[in-house]
């Protein structure tokens, strides 16, 4: 989903640039006043985990294929939105600067995309799912699963069309066939690789790992974590 | 930094590798979702452009030529860079909340004093 320059006129270009200032910005003042010690590691693999993993395309139907962006699942593993826009952000830079991926103009938008959008719809809707209580589901790491994997899901499909409404300003792609491609190739990519990886992580650091997850105060993490 | 906190460190940076090294044998050469669409619309056709020229494009060594192993070089490296920019920005971040608390405290014991004469 990353944005190539030229796709994007430069005037909209800035203007994505200033939405997404105050956004940073919140996410740096988060950064100091939340990271210490403990933090400060995790957030370092999961930076590195995401740069990796987005070399990764896994192919899906007609001819194409797709990576995980892995905002929601920082967000879930540390307990903010905050720590999914950051590290997307740094990790888009360093793709757009050093590897040629992604346009330098267009970085705003990306962080946009990938970054703000991503990382809020995906940590919101997985905390709403993981806060439903279903009675006849006692096993909570099925809930777990369960809300990680639409939460993740989410997390790619709405950036995606977030995108093609962006491309259908700039003048790129026209509206309804933009939509319809961009959200189906992504609504696949959101289950073969967002979804599955991130439900599958956030499971296994429950099971295994479980002083891991940052977000103390999210008493349904904790209980999904102690059961 | 405690064991335990060292052990996660080691354990991601070194999964973090290992997908970094597989991820050129392994990646699927297919256009991603967006460059799909776009082939799609003559609108979009031609329009892209490179505002800058980078030192690794698309993901290889441009010395080693475009494979996989020039790939996996790459990526190894771009998944270490990325990481050393997270620890250094996050640890210089803290660190002027770490100085700032010890201030503090220099502060309260130093009205402690004061009070106590």
């Amino acid at each position: 989903m990353h944005v190539p320059d030229g796709f994007i006129p430069l005037w909209q270009c800035a203007v994505y640039f200033l939405i997404i200032i105050p956004f940073v910005y919140l996410s740096l003042r988060w950064a100091e006043k939340e990271l210490d010690e403990r933090k400060i590691p995790i957030l370092g693999v999961l930076a590195a985990a995401i740069f990796a993993i987005q070399a990764l395309n896994i192919p899906i139907p007609w001819g194409t294929s797709g990576h995980m962006v892995g905002a929601a699942m920082a967000a879930i593993i540390i307990g903010s939105p905050y720590a999914g826009i950051l590290l997307l952000t740094l990790v888009l830079i360093v793709q757009g600067f050093v590897f040629g991926d992604g346009g330098i103009t267009a970085l705003g938008v990306n962080i946009f995309n990938m970054g703000v959008i991503s990382s809020f719809v995906g940590y919101y809707s997985f905390k709403a799912i993981k806060s439903i209580k279903i009675k006849p589901m006692k096993d909570s790491n099925t809930h777990l699963m369960i809300a990680a994997f639409i939460g993740a899901w989410l997390a790619i499909f709405i950036p995606a069309i977030a995108c093609a409404v962006e491309l259908w300003l700039a003048g790129t792609f026209p509206l309804i066939q933009g939509l319809l491609l961009m959200g189906i190739y992504h609504a696949v990519i959101g289950i073969v690789a967002e979804g599955f990886i991130t439900a599958t992580v956030v499971v296994t650091i429950a099971t295994y790992r479980s002083d891991i997850f940052s977000d103390k105060k999210d008493r349904t993490l904790d209980q999904a974590v102690s059961a | 930094m405690k064991a335990r906190t060292r052990k996660i460190l080691a354990f991601g940076t070194l999964m973090a590798i290992i997908i970094a090294v597989a991820a050129p044998f392994l990646a699927s050469d297919n256009p991603d979702g967006l460059e799909s669409t776009a082939e799609d619309f003559e609108s979009a056709d031609d329009k892209e452009s490179q505002a800058h020229d980078s030192p690794m494009p698309d993901y290889s060594i441009p010395a080693l030529g475009e494979n996989e192993y020039s790939g996996a070089i790459a990526i190894v490296l771009g998944t270490v860079i990325t990481l050393l920019i997270v620890l250094g920005l996050f640890y210089g971040l803290t660190a002027g909340k770490k100085r700032s608390n010890k201030s503090e405290k220099v502060k309260a014991k130093g009205s402690d004093e004061s009070n106590r004469s």
